[in-house]
């Protein structure tokens, strides 16, 4: 699944096929004359190919970028503003498209609900008007206004009742009645942005420094190797905490994202740039590297032309597998309190409700925002390990 | 599971190791917790002491109750009836100094807040008097009440207390209200049971300081005989008195000797879990004259979260809960009610508002300073809240939509014009009145509006910032205020600045709206949210003036609205009769009606939540919690519960 | 080697010093201290000018008046002489005495925790590897990613529910209500052994699952060498090639990972302990960064960093020992 599969179980034309691209890709000049259409193939190309011979990889990709499409649409794609508060509506179980209403089959639609307070005035019970199904339309105009993808103010919705009276909240609604479904997609993109930029800085952190270190050596690299020693022996989540904590109290949620992608980012450089060192020491000797030298390369020149492309393969795969553990940070500081701060939302912001006993016995719903953190984290983990099969084939 | 890591080697030392380590520091225990099964119920209920004090009495490890009890025992009035002695109290605390513990067990002062705090009560004072010109106070100790290790308790400890307050060397210094004309008071103790204040000017307060909380009994009424033996003068193995000081914290030394119903016998090495045993002195009887408190002990577990507490209470582990529950969790409590075998009673919050706008008097900018004086500003926001949604959303409608008022129960509300300030009061400026809180707004110089649509203050753009400690609803409060000011065009951006920073804000009155709660029984003791007497609420500028005499802080203007509170608040410490005192009160309430709102209230009167076993008895109710000033629920004599005989004589207990 | 081991011991000192350095550095981060707290707190109380005189004094008392650079020698000399850490605000005990008794409870869980993953992860990782392609392989790789995909405090909080409605059973703390003020007695220890395994097991999916990728991953490289297939093929039996060579070249990542788990296995189980309301290291970490008790959060930091640097040390020193492959220079 998770490694190429088995020759047992490959076509034997797939095997085949395999044999030649490897031996392209080993051999370029060599294999003229043997399978044409694959010579040209560059080793992204390669990859590619095996990647996309990976099912549980290719979904896991096929989800993630899924995901990643929903935060960018999720203004279009929510029913409602993330903090648009329904009066009438708090703590809404959620609600089911229905299509029998009459005996009759119908297009999707679903009953208005109203609230009843117990007779103890303790809970709300809501009772569904079963005489008046509203359809469920597309393209709808909300009350609210949002940017489409962060430019275009609009009031289009992708789907709603469209009636103001009789909201629809597919996931249920939180203690201010706010619908969870936009919730989830608009904390969707604070969640997952904060896992491809705090990686990112971390590949950047870590390339940069681990390949100059391994380059330069001498007392850079004692400086480097010292400085990624003390940075590794604190144990990440307690110098999470610690750090998140220090961050000043009075920041606009904005800063503190960034505050947190930053802290998440720098706990994870050293460990990287290590690996990319190690990577580059076995390089820097290799022939074509004193090539260049000797013709007169500069620094430069050698380490963005040819060092930090020899590390792409192994980024990419570290990369990958490190987002699903920035994004679990994310939730587990958010969670206790120490991270993204409201009114902003993240999945994280979003289950710091749900360690409620009271919210698991009576409001199960408010536990759903735990689905997509799941989802995303084994699909990074199905494509990441889907991507070092495909990279590491060639060792 | 267990089985298979038991059987590696590794598991094996290690459980070894941790058994050997836990084991150590088990606690101590007394099998003499059934010694009520020694005696029958209706013996039971006609000894003049606890089943297991007798024994220990019979062993000859403790002097009888006759000489236990002072000569005039404080008779504590009981709910239902006279209790059966034994068992065991299981509750929860939150935090490590074990608050709740302390006031339960720590409110045994002078002076007494009455029950129903409509007044005060003689405590360990068995009475107190004033000098004609109310500048000396006596206070008569009750003769022969004992420590829990059975030293006399004298005028001695506050003698000690005071030594402290004036040894430089020591922590304490004289309390603010030591001071009467900026002259410090003289503390005498004529004889073993007679302690003389003596003031510059007439203080009538007196008595009411030491009603107050845990706390003031806490440090004026000190073991004298057992801190002497940490006192770097009389021992010379301490060089300052940080020892004494740790052996003074009454939650975490157990040998510390207390005067209230249970003391500490068992503290676990985590501060985990704490046991409070009855203190065999305690001075308190029941109408019979049989000693108090009729429950053995109480068991205190410390959770890390309200959420372990919540558990614990439905799965029926609770015997009493009166702090520490979250009111959100009322459905959830009352849905296994029956399950747990526990009540789940409604006592007073005590909140005038939860939450409060609090509008600094003093804000720094100039020109918003200016704005914030103008009662029509501060009157349009509040006609601009939208209270009733604000009690839908977070209270579920079960608060009162109102202005924010201290606690409608405080006793300077009793007589008919009282009730008729606080109608007043409570209804100021609290209608949902968008027309009205515009045409104030425009009034107060806000007309013109930004290109936002937003109101412009002097043609620069406006912004009120609103910061909020990090406290229940507090954050969801504050965004449904902006949301209502938004819809008169005022722009809020609210800070969550964390607790520390925002407390230091506040002190040096670098903020311009905050939100607190009001809650408050006693304006002479606790003035701030009336009198601008206090480094607090909405008037700390005024307040540092005040207190520091004049030297820091802002002055207020000869004759407007804060000068005439002061001077309102210095005559009624003066007033000898104490209904004309409430009558200055309500005298400086009125000005707040003429000239405030000076902090904007939301909602209030919410419930609090209290949990007891089905169990307990004479549980005391209509208690109000969130003054703790007045220390419920050790003012109303937890030490008079007891539980029924099923659970004392049933099978499993 | 007895050179190699010399000189990461000589590493070992100046980085200590380095790591307490920063770890003083980090908690004093936040604006405040406990003390500005404690201020909050007893003006809330009534708070007057003898309140504030405490703070001065207890502020002279924990040497908060001192410049930082002073605070931090203050602290480290008290540490290199006498042992002394400091005093925890909000415990008013002194520091080394309340990481001591918490520290039981936290070997407890862990070590429990720490047993179970290696029990768990090495066999499955094995069999997976064996079985590659293979349903028995799909099976555990499908469970283990879902076990890496679990945030933790949800699975603490599943359970405690499903604990108390579907079984009428409370997994909050170590004991039972009822055996918390007991003496130890032999059901007291049954209670707590019953309680442990829901904490530990949480504590360890995580942990379980992220191994046993390594180890499936680390037999798969090894069963494709040359030698073990040359093993094969000479006809040694399929238990042997497997346990007495592929095992033991495959654990080599293995035992490098032990050590570095170390303070995990301290400060791993935080959020479930919050959870839970276990009393464990990693919670009193938590709660000493909430309430700036700084004495206890630097000792807390410093601990954990040290018993990282000891791991790693442990585990070069085992792998050297374990491959004598390994070349030292």
């Amino acid at each position: 699944m998770t490694d190429p599969p088995p020759e047992k179980t490959t076509p034997v034309g797939d095997a085949a096929e395999e044999r030649a691209m490897l031996l392209a890709a080993a051999t370029p000049a060599a294999s003229t004359d043997s399978v044409d259409e694959v010579k040209y193939l560059t080793q992204r190309q390669l990859w590619w190919r095996r990647l996309r011979r990976s099912k549980l990889g290719m979904a896991g990709g096929t989800i993630v970028v899924l995901l990643y499409l929903s935060a960018i649409f999720a203004g279009f794609l929510s029913p409602y503003s993330p903090n648009e508060q329904f009066i009438s509506h708090i703590h809404a179980p959620p609600q089911l498209p229905k299509l029998l209403h009459d005996g009759g089959l119908q297009r999707p639609f679903v009953y208005p609900t109203a609230a009843q307070l117990t007779e103890d005035g303790l809970e709300r019970v809501y009772s569904m008007d079963t005489d008046a199904p509203r359809p469920i339309r597309f393209f709808v105009r909300g009350e609210e206004s949002y940017k489409f993808i962060g430019l275009v103010p609009t009031t289009l919705r992708l789907f709603g009742t469209g009636e103001a009276d009789a909201p629809w909240f597919p996931l249920g609604t939180d203690r201010m009645g706010r619908c969870q479904l936009s919730r989830i997609l608009h904390g969707g993109r604070i969640s997952l942005t904060i896992g491809l930029i705090g990686v990112a800085i971390t590949t950047i952190l870590g390339t940069v420094i681990g390949v100059a270190s391994g380059y330069f050596g001498g007392l850079t690299d004692t400086v480097v190797q010292r400085l990624i020693e003390l940075l590794m022996s604190f144990p990440a989540i307690p110098l999470w905490m610690a750090l998140a904590a220090a961050l000043p109290p009075d920041w606009s949620s904005l800063k503190v994202y960034f505050g947190i992608v930053t802290i998440l980012s720098v706990v994870g450089w050293g460990g990287l740039a290590r690996q990319v060192r190690g990577l580059v020491l076995a390089t820097r000797e290799a022939d074509y590297i004193k090539a260049a030298k000797s013709a007169g390369a500069t620094h430069r020149h050698v380490i963005f032309k040819h060092l930090v492309p020899s590390t792409y393969g192994y980024l990419i795969v570290i990369a990958t597998l490190a987002i699903p553990a920035t994004i679990l940070g994310e939730t587990a500081l958010s969670f206790l309190g120490l991270g993204i701060r409201p009114p902003m939302t993240s999945w994280g912001v979003l289950l710091e409700e749900a360690q409620h006993v009271r919210v698991i016995v009576q409001f199960p719903w408010l536990l759903l925002p735990a689905l997509p953190v799941l989802l995303t984290v084994v699909a990074f983990n199905f494509l990441g390990d889907a991507l070092r099969d495909a990279i590491n084939q060639e060792r | 599971m267990v089985h298979r890591f038991a059987s590696s080697r590794v598991g094996c030392r290690a459980w070894g190791v941790l058994l050997v380590y836990v084991l150590c520091v088990a606690p101590a225990h007394a099998d003499a917790l059934d010694a009520h099964r020694s005696v029958s119920v209706d013996e039971n209920l006609a000894m003049r002491e606890a089943p297991m004090l007798a024994e220990r009495v019979a062993r000859g490890d403790l002097p009888p109750v006759e000489e236990r009890l002072p000569e005039n025992p404080l008779v504590i009035p009981v709910v239902e009836q006279a209790g059966l002695y034994g068992g065991t109290w299981r509750k929860f605390d939150t935090a490590t100094d074990l608050p709740t513990m302390k006031l339960i067990s720590g409110y045994y002062p002078l002076v007494r807040w009455k029950p129903d705090v409509s007044g005060v009560m003689p405590g360990l004072a068995e009475r107190w008097e004033f000098s004609d010109d109310g500048r000396t106070i006596t206070f008569y100790l009750r003769r022969g009440v004992k420590w829990s290790d059975g030293h006399p308790f004298t005028s001695e400890s506050v003698a000690f207390w005071w030594e402290m307050c004036l040894d430089d060397r020591h922590p304490d210094n004289p309390p603010e209200w030591c001071y009467s004309n900026g002259e410090r008071v003289k503390v005498t103790t004529p004889d073993d049971y007679t302690v003389v204040f003596e003031y510059d000017g007439p203080f009538y307060f007196l008595p009411l300081v030491m009603a107050t909380g845990f706390w003031t009994p806490e440090r004026v009424l000190a073991p004298a005989h057992y801190l002497r033996e940490f006192h770097p003068d009389l021992n010379s193995a301490y060089e300052d008195f940080t020892e004494m000081e740790r052996k003074r914290n009454p939650t975490a030394n157990v040998d510390l000797p207390t005067l209230g119903p249970w003391d500490m016998t068992f503290l676990s090495p985590t501060a985990d879990r704490a046991v409070f045993e009855r203190n065999p002195y305690y001075y308190g009887v029941d109408p019979e004259g049989r000693q108090l408190p009729y429950i053995d002990q109480i068991e205190c577990i410390r959770v890390q979260s309200s959420e372990s507490g919540v558990l614990y209470a439905i799965s029926g582990s609770l015997d009493a809960q009166f702090r520490s529950i979250n009111f959100e969790d009322y459905a959830l409590l009352k849905r296994f009610a029956k399950k747990g075998g526990y009540k789940v009673h409604t006592w007073e919050d005590g909140s005038g508002a939860w939450h409060t706008v609090y509008i600094n008097w003093s804000t720094p900018a100039p020109e918003k300073r200016a704005l914030f004086r103008d009662p029509n500003f501060r009157r349009g926001l509040s006609f601009a809240i939208n209270r009733e949604r604000i009690n839908q959303i977070i209270w579920q409608g079960t608060a009162e939509p109102r202005q924010a008022t201290i606690t409608d129960e405080a006793w300077h509300f009793q007589s008919p014009r009282g009730q008729d300030v606080l109608n007043r009061w409570k209804n100021a400026w609290a209608d949902y009145d968008l027309d009205r809180a515009n045409a104030l707004l425009d009034a107060a110089g806000l007309s013109k509006r930004d290109g936002e649509g937003y109101r412009m203050l002097n043609g620069q753009p406006f912004e009120i910032s609103l910061d909020i400690y990090d406290i229940p609803h507090a954050a969801d409060q504050a965004e449904l205020i902006k949301d209502d000011w938004k819809q008169v065009d005022v722009r809020v951006r609210i800070r969550q600045s964390g607790d520390v920073d925002l407390g230091a804000r506040v002190n040096r009155a670098r903020f311009e709206m905050y939100l607190r709660i009001t809650s408050e029984l006693d304006l002479f003791t606790y003035p701030s949210h009336v009198f601008p007497t206090q480094i607090q609420t909405w008037h700390p500028a005024i307040g540092r003036w005040y207190t520091t005499g004049g030297e820091e802080g802002e002055a207020p203007e000869p004759g407007d609205v804060m000068d005439q509170l002061l001077q309102i608040y210095e005559k009624t410490k003066r007033e000898p009769d104490l209904d004309k005192r409430h009558g200055l009160v309500l005298d400086a309430i009125e000005l707040h009606l003429e000239h405030g709102p000076f902090m904007i209230g939301t909602t209030g009167r919410q419930k609090h939540l209290v949990v007891t076993t089905n169990a307990m008895r004479n549980v005391p109710t209509g208690g109000i919690m969130a003054p703790w000033a007045t220390a419920a629920p050790g003012s109303l004599f937890t030490e008079q519960m007891f539980y029924d005989a099923s659970r004392l004589y049933g099978g499993d207990e | 080697m007895g050179s190699y081991i010399l000189r990461r011991l000589m590493i070992f000192v100046p980085m200590l010093f380095a790591v307490s350095l920063v770890s003083f550095v980090i908690i004093q981060l936040p604006p405040g201290s406990y003390l500005d707290q404690k201020i909050v707190e007893l003006q809330a109380q009534g708070g007057d000018a003898s309140s504030l005189g405490q703070i001065e004094a207890l502020k002279r008392r924990y040497g908060l008046d001192a410049p930082i650079w002073k605070q931090y020698l203050m602290w480290i000399g008290g540490i290199l002489t006498e042992g002394d850490f400091g005093e925890s605000f909000a415990y008013d005990k002194p520091v080394n005495q309340l990481v001591w008794s918490f520290l039981g409870f936290t070997l407890l869980v862990s070590g429990t925790s720490f047993v179970l993953v290696y029990l768990l992860a090495i066999p499955l990782g094995c069999i997976a590897a064996v079985k590659k392609g293979k349903p028995t392989d799909h099976v555990i790789s499908g469970v283990s990613f879902i076990g890496m995909s679990v945030p933790e405090f949800m699975l603490a909080l599943l359970l405690l529910v499903l604990g108390l409605f579907a079984l009428d059973y409370l997994f909050v703390g170590l004991f039972s209500p009822e055996f918390y003020f007991q003496p130890w007695s032999w059901a007291k220890v049954v209670d707590l052994l019953k309680h442990l395994p829901v904490p530990a097991a949480v504590v360890a999916v995580n942990g379980t699952a992220g191994l046993m990728r390594i180890m499936r991953g680390s037999m798969l490289d090894v069963l494709a060498e040359p030698y073990i297939l040359t093993a094969r093929a000479k006809g040694l039996s399929r238990r042997q090639v497997f346990g007495k060579h592929a095992l033991r070249m495959a654990i080599n990542p293995i035992i490098s990972i032990m050590g570095m788990s170390l303070p995990g296995l301290l400060s791993g189980s935080a959020i479930i302990a919050i959870v839970l309301n276990l009393p464990t290291a990693g919670y009193l970490l938590f709660e000493s960064l909430k309430t700036q008790d700084m004495y206890l959060a630097g000792t807390l930091m410093l601990m954990l960093a040290a018993l990282l640097l000891v791991g790693n040390l442990i585990s070069d020193i085992a792998l050297a020992i374990v491959d004598p492959r390994i070349r030292y220079d």
